[in-house]
């Protein structure tokens, strides 16, 4: 039994966190990981409530009061067997989720008394649970015999791959990339996520049945008919990888880059994969948009040994998309913030950018979401000087030409039509064909793909009729 | 599609702060709606009584514009109006196959009434025995002049008390008449909550058994129970009422020379109780009031109890087995520092001794020096034991 006042006596404490000076020297993960007791200490601070606030707001309804309480007991294995219930990435989505929106942000003690740490306690369950050699038992696993090909495999490709096995069906999955994770292994980088985590569940993927098909792209070196002539149904978790551009006079000078080739290209040199890989050393970086990719450009940056790194945003900074973690984060690094302001346009000289222009804004009446409308102030201009320019305004669809080939159904804004409430959920226009994650939302939360990839398998299995 | 009254629990609470958490029995209401703990109810209730009215206001006013768009005025004439019903789709095709029409039909029938209009369900207790002594004793209740009344009770009378106590709360308030008692001495068995919202000035001295529910709501007075005269068994053996007596008790005094069932003093608040022994459950979830227990206890006692305290008597010990650790520690009487409550105790039982005449409770007193080193004090873990100390000279006072 724990104490049941415990969050009267003792306060919320975050993981310990590398000094800035330390850490911009590396591609490693900032924050310490708890230890038994701390574990202990802040998992008891849960009130149990009936009614788990936590659990409802996260996506995929993780059982958190219950395996917070086991992780206060010392029982890890109980704890990472019910955190797997519900999840399939759970030391991912401790490390990468924005706990302060979802679970921690609906934790009942937040207003008054600061959080319980939920993402900590789980990042540490799942963790811990590998450190003492567990893994999922699939012993009581039926083979069905029936074979399901998952193209990505990212978060959504994973989480349907996970489900799938567990439930006999075999999953054969496709990525284009040479390593699984998609962008949890190239797009995030490794301060948040250090891509030990990302193989150690290849590898425990792998002992599970799931088959992996690497550095193979469907619809150029397999087509996608192979894949239904040979599987029982196709999942697609392909993400969106469309960069959303400024729309300003410059983009295609030299020293312009969108945010996603940035990132990727770093992961890739970090890892000796072949890349053009893009480096910011010894330049004056500035950084467009106020969300979290922002944030990884910025950072990511600041660690390649970049002169000055701006972060330019047309709102102010209560009005940031972004985690305000990542920000303050940023800022400790030494990245300087350039508030209301407005790219105008990419300055450069010769082809290669020497500057950007920006404008001063200030916040007008909120727009049709409820957020201040940023209005420039005329006259306002100013040129940064820049040696390059980082675009992180977002991700729009990516549909591949041959959707319109097997009847795969797109929406206006190019997602893919996959309803979650229908016979079989997350199935496509084609009954063969299912898919989930960014590709059918539209660019969103690991979580929110882990759980749409899960539904989707649940869709697929009662399709199957397994 | 029928219901022709209903009622509101939880959405006023959550109106003014409570999140629904479900911990109430816990004592750690994080909105300090269901607290005992001052930290709580001090700084983090944010609840106004404004925001229960806005609630309501909002209900009726909503309940206005939808009956307004149905071109309906009175509320009664809703109750069964099933085809006002539209049924959904569904979102499944097996949601649509679902057939409504059994559960919505409507009967056209002009002649039986759409809604109930009984008056209400005659209980087989015709109250006759009450309804004598409010004939008998009402001028003593007028005049608040006391005086003493006999009867024979069954176990079919059932709240007996009541409507005496309803008559002197309606002329004197609760506790108005405490000064020039009226008390009514009864044999017998009695029924169903005996002295149920017993008010001050209502004494009840009943002479043989009372089912479940003695003293419940009970705000003042004083009952006091003692086996039938000539009986051979010893008292403290013997069960002499039921369960869940002194619920939600408020104040007054309940003195039982016999056993009492399970869940004696369950939210009591305030009243003050001695019997020879209870069931489980004693004094569950308990926020204030005294209960003095002079022999075993069941299990779980002191379960949810935030506040008031209790004196067990633990002959052979094994209280410690049977009390609720959760929030109750218990605390021997027999150290000097304890004199007070030593002192305190005594007098109790010497009054139980008095109304009831209880051998056991006799034997007690002539060996209080040995038997007061076996009794336990029981409080709150919250609670420290000064602080009790302050409620015992609030008393004397």
């Amino acid at each position: 039994m724990g104490n049941i006042d415990q969050f009267l006596k003792v306060d919320r404490k975050d993981p310990n966190k590398k000094e800035s000076g330390e850490r911009i020297k590396e591609y490693k993960e900032i924050y310490e990981i708890f230890d038994q007791s701390r574990t202990t200490e802040q998992a008891d601070r849960c009130l149990d409530c009936g009614n788990p606030y936590c659990e409802w707001k996260c996506p995929v309804h993780n059982y958190i009061p219950h395996w917070l309480r086991l992780a206060r007991e010392g029982k890890i294995i109980e704890a990472a067997e019910l955190s797997h219930r519900t999840n399939s990435l759970p030391e991912i989505c401790g490390r990468v989720c924005p706990q302060d929106r979802l679970c921690e942000g609906a934790c009942t003690l937040k207003s008054d008394f600061g959080a319980v740490t939920i993402g900590s306690v789980e990042r540490y369950i799942t963790d811990t649970a590998f450190e003492q050699g567990w893994k999922p038992d699939l012993s009581a696993v039926k083979a069905t015999g029936k074979k399901v090909a998952v193209i990505g495999a990212g978060p959504a490709g994973l989480a349907c791959a996970d489900v799938l096995v567990r439930n006999g069906v075999k999953p054969i999955v496709y990525d284009k990339h040479p390593e699984i994770g998609g962008l949890l292994m190239f797009g995030i980088p490794e301060f948040k996520l250090e891509k030990g985590v990302v193989t150690k569940r290849r590898q425990v993927f792998e002992e599970m049945g799931v088959e992996f098909v690497l550095n193979t792209s469907v619809g150029t070196d397999i087509d996608l008919q192979e894949l239904l002539d040979q599987h029982d149904a196709v999942f697609m978790g392909m993400g969106t990888y469309n960069s959303m551009t400024a729309g300003i006079p410059g983009e295609d000078l030299d020293g312009v880059h969108v945010a996603l080739d940035f990132l990727i290209s770093n992961v890739k040199n970090c890892y000796d994969y072949e890349t053009d890989f893009i480096s910011m050393e010894g330049k004056n970086v500035v950084v467009l948009g106020g969300g979290d990719t922002a944030m990884d450009c910025t950072r990511t940056s600041i660690r390649q040994k970049a002169g000055q790194v701006f972060c330019a945003y047309r709102r102010d900074e209560a009005n940031m998309p972004g985690s305000k973690k990542e920000v303050q984060n940023a800022k400790e690094e030494g990245v300087q913030f350039l508030w209301n302001r407005q790219p105008v346009e990419i300055v450069g000289e010769n082809g290669k950018v020497t500057g950007i222009k920006l404008i001063t804004t200030q916040l007008g009446e909120p727009d049709e979401r409820g957020r201040s409308r940023p209005e420039p102030i005329e006259g306002s201009e100013e040129i940064v000087p820049a040696d390059a320019v980082l675009i992180a305004f977002g991700f729009r669809p990516s549909p591949a030409k041959w959707f319109n080939d097997f009847d795969i159904a797109l929406d206006e804004r190019g997602r893919v039509i996959a309803p979650a409430e229908q016979e079989f959920t997350y199935q496509t226009n084609n009954p063969k064909i299912f898919a989930g994650g960014d590709m059918v939302r539209g660019s969103d939360l690991v979580v929110t793909a882990i759980a749409e990839g899960r539904q989707a398998a649940a869709g697929i299995l009662d399709y199957l009729d397994v | 599609m029928g219901a022709e009254s209903f009622g509101f629990g939880t959405a006023p609470m959550i109106a003014m702060g409570c999140k629904y958490l479900r911990i109430c029995h816990l004592n750690t209401c994080a909105m300090g709606v269901a607290t005992q703990n001052n930290v709580l109810r001090m700084n983090h209730f944010i609840g106004k009584v404004e925001m229960v009215m806005n609630y309501f206001k909002f209900v009726a006013e909503e309940t206005r514009e939808w009956m307004a768009s149905l071109g309906v005025s009175k509320l009664e004439d809703l109750i069964g109006r099933t085809d006002l019903l539209e049924i959904l789709e569904g979102k499944t095709s097996r949601q649509s196959q679902l057939d409504f029409s059994p559960l919505l039909k409507t009967i056209d029938d002009s002649s039986k009434p759409k809604f109930c209009i009984e008056p209400k369900n005659a209980p087989f207790d015709k109250g006759e025995t009450a309804e004598q002594m409010v004939a008998d004793i009402l001028p003593a209740i007028e005049n608040k002049s006391g005086g003493t009344f006999t009867y024979e009770v069954k176990n079919t009378d059932r709240s007996i008390g009541a409507r005496l106590s309803g008559e002197i709360a309606l002329r004197h308030g609760n506790l108005g008449m405490s000064d020039t008692p009226v008390t009514v001495k009864m044999k017998g068995s009695a029924g169903q909550s005996l002295g149920v919202w017993n008010a001050g000035g209502l004494h009840l001295e009943l002479e043989g058994d009372a089912n479940d529910y003695v003293g419940k709501g009970m705000a003042g007075g004083r009952i006091a129970i003692n086996p039938a005269c000539g009986t051979t068994f010893k008292s403290n053996e013997t069960t002499i009422m039921g369960n869940t007596c002194l619920y939600g008790a408020t104040g007054g005094t309940l003195f039982a020379a016999g056993l009492a069932g399970e869940r004696l003093g369950v939210r009591n608040s305030g009243a003050y109780a001695v019997v020879e022994g209870v069931g489980d459950h004693g004094c569950e979830y308990m926020t204030g009031g005294v209960i003095t227990v002079l022999g075993q206890t069941g299990l779980n006692f002191g379960a949810g109890m935030t506040g008031g305290f209790a004196y067990v008597l633990d002959q052979d010990n094994q209280f410690v087995d049977c009390y609720n650790h959760e929030l109750i520690d218990i605390n021997r009487i027999n150290s000097e520092k304890m004199e007070a409550h030593r002192h305190y105790l005594k007098g109790k039982i010497e009054e139980f001794v008095q109304a009831t005449g209880s051998e056991w409770g006799q034997y007690i007193l002539d060996n209080f020096a040995d038997m007061s080193g076996k009794f336990w004090l029981v409080k709150p873990k919250a609670a420290s034991i000064d602080s009790l100390l302050d409620i015992l000279s609030n008393e004397a006072a």
